[in-house]
């Protein structure tokens, strides 16, 4: 990458900052961090730059713990894909500054195995932690990048989909792990993302880390009966596929939905209706419209697209 | 793609007739590790690759049916789907498909 584009990315880094994006939850910026991570998205993209750029990468990682610096890397992701929308950054910069940066990522990271497939558990909670203070925030920007890094934690690569239920195969058990140690604050930021992402696993990790074994079995029950349900509708050729709901299935929700007051179970109620209308009756309606918990509302509002 | 079809029932194993990485990489971010694994059930595989691009790039695979490494080309991962590659691709399709 040329000097003036090096120099540009620089600037705009200290202009946004300057500009004071909106919304508490700002990763703040780290000048002297900023500027290496700069330096080193600017080095060509090329095979015989790879040593010089490991070289830089091992310099970045000398500045500070992997928990700061991958916040801060975070934030420069956010900010070129501000510059990048904003019209000021071509596609190709963006492009190569959104893979060097998820690279630099990698390297601070610690694989499971050599398949690296999956990010080891140390591994996962540090990423968890450097996310969990900014996941609330409002900056639509940022949150991408916070979600983008989440995935990465949960994305199950050999897992099977089924779209409908989940947007993609996911292993929920560093979230687990997370909650777990944090038991009596639950991030409910995470929870949503959680919800959004995947809200049968979501369900089955929370019933898992908060309720007794017996209400735990029938809460476990009940969501297999339901996903069983979604997967078989989803599944072979679409004239062979049942076209609605079954009763057992029903049923399932009903019991979910009238037997645990948890706001958690009913969020996993709200995001099945907003993915499966059919399932709503008027009592279960009525019971989750008496809701008031403020991420209950939020799936409530969009479903009814206000 | 080939892994979706089969996990919901649209392809078995005598409907995967052909499939192509252009310079695959896996989906396991952040590791940019290259694909080297075969679609499940493809009966044939195409791999084109670069190595000219430090990050990402694709590698030369053991089980396939035609391979070409195009770094000698100069293509880079960003150029390696313009229209000379597609089109072999394209053409490989036609010819494998029933």
């Amino acid at each position: 990458m040329e000097i003036k584009l090096r120099m540009l990315l620089i600037f705009s880094v200290l202009f946004l900052q300057s500009a004071g994006v909106r919304g508490e939850q700002m990763i703040a910026s780290d000048t002297r961090i900023q500027s290496q991570i700069s330096h080193i998205v600017s080095m060509p993209n090329t095979g015989e730059a790879q040593e010089a750029i490991l070289r830089e990468i091992s310099q970045l990682k000398k500045m500070d713990t992997v928990e700061h610096l991958l916040q801060q890397l975070i934030y420069f992701r956010t900010n070129t894909m501000k510059m990048y929308n904003a019209g000021k950054i071509t596609g190709e910069t963006m492009e190569q500054t959104m893979n060097m940066t998820l690279y630099t990522i990698g390297t601070l990271l610690i694989p499971m195995d050599d398949t690296f497939e999956k990010i080891s558990s140390p591994s996962a909670q540090i990423l968890i932690k450097s996310v969990i203070p900014y996941l609330g925030t409002e900056d639509t920007d940022l949150k991408k990048q916070l979600y983008r890094m989440l995935k990465m934690v949960d994305l199950n690569a050999s897992g099977k989909f089924n779209f409908k239920y989940s947007e993609y195969p996911v292993d929920y058990s560093e979230y687990k792990l997370f909650i777990e140690i944090n038991k009596d604050k639950l991030s409910e930021p995470l929870v949503q993302y959680m919800y959004q992402k995947a809200p049968g696993e979501a369900l089955i990790t929370l019933a898992n880390v908060y309720l007794n074994p017996m209400e735990k079995d029938t809460v476990i029950r009940d969501e297999n009966i339901i996903r069983e349900d979604f997967r078989k509708r989803s599944h072979g050729p679409v004239k062979n596929r049942p076209h609605t709901i079954s009763a057992e299935a029903k049923q399932a929700f009903e019991q979910l939905s009238s037997e645990h007051s948890q706001w958690w179970v009913q969020m996993y109620i709200a995001e099945i209706l907003s993915r499966e209308p059919e399932f709503s009756t008027s009592i279960i309606l009525e019971k989750l419209q008496k809701n008031k918990h403020p991420l209950i509302l939020k799936v409530m509002g969009e479903k009814d697209g206000k | 793609m080939a892994k979706y079809l089969l996990d919901n029932g649209l392809a078995t194993e005598n409907t995967v007739v052909y499939t192509a990485y252009t310079d695959a990489v896996k989906n396991t971010f952040p590791w940019f590790t290259p694909e080297t694994r075969r679609p499940p059930y493809s009966n044939y595989l195409t791999n084109r690759y670069q190595t000219n691009t430090f990050i990402p790039h694709g590698t030369s695979i053991s089980d396939t049916e035609d391979e070409s490494d195009l770094t000698n080309l100069g293509l880079t991962h960003r150029t390696i789907d313009d229209d000379n590659v597609k089109d072999n691709i394209t053409s490989h399709i036609l010819l494998y498909s029933p």
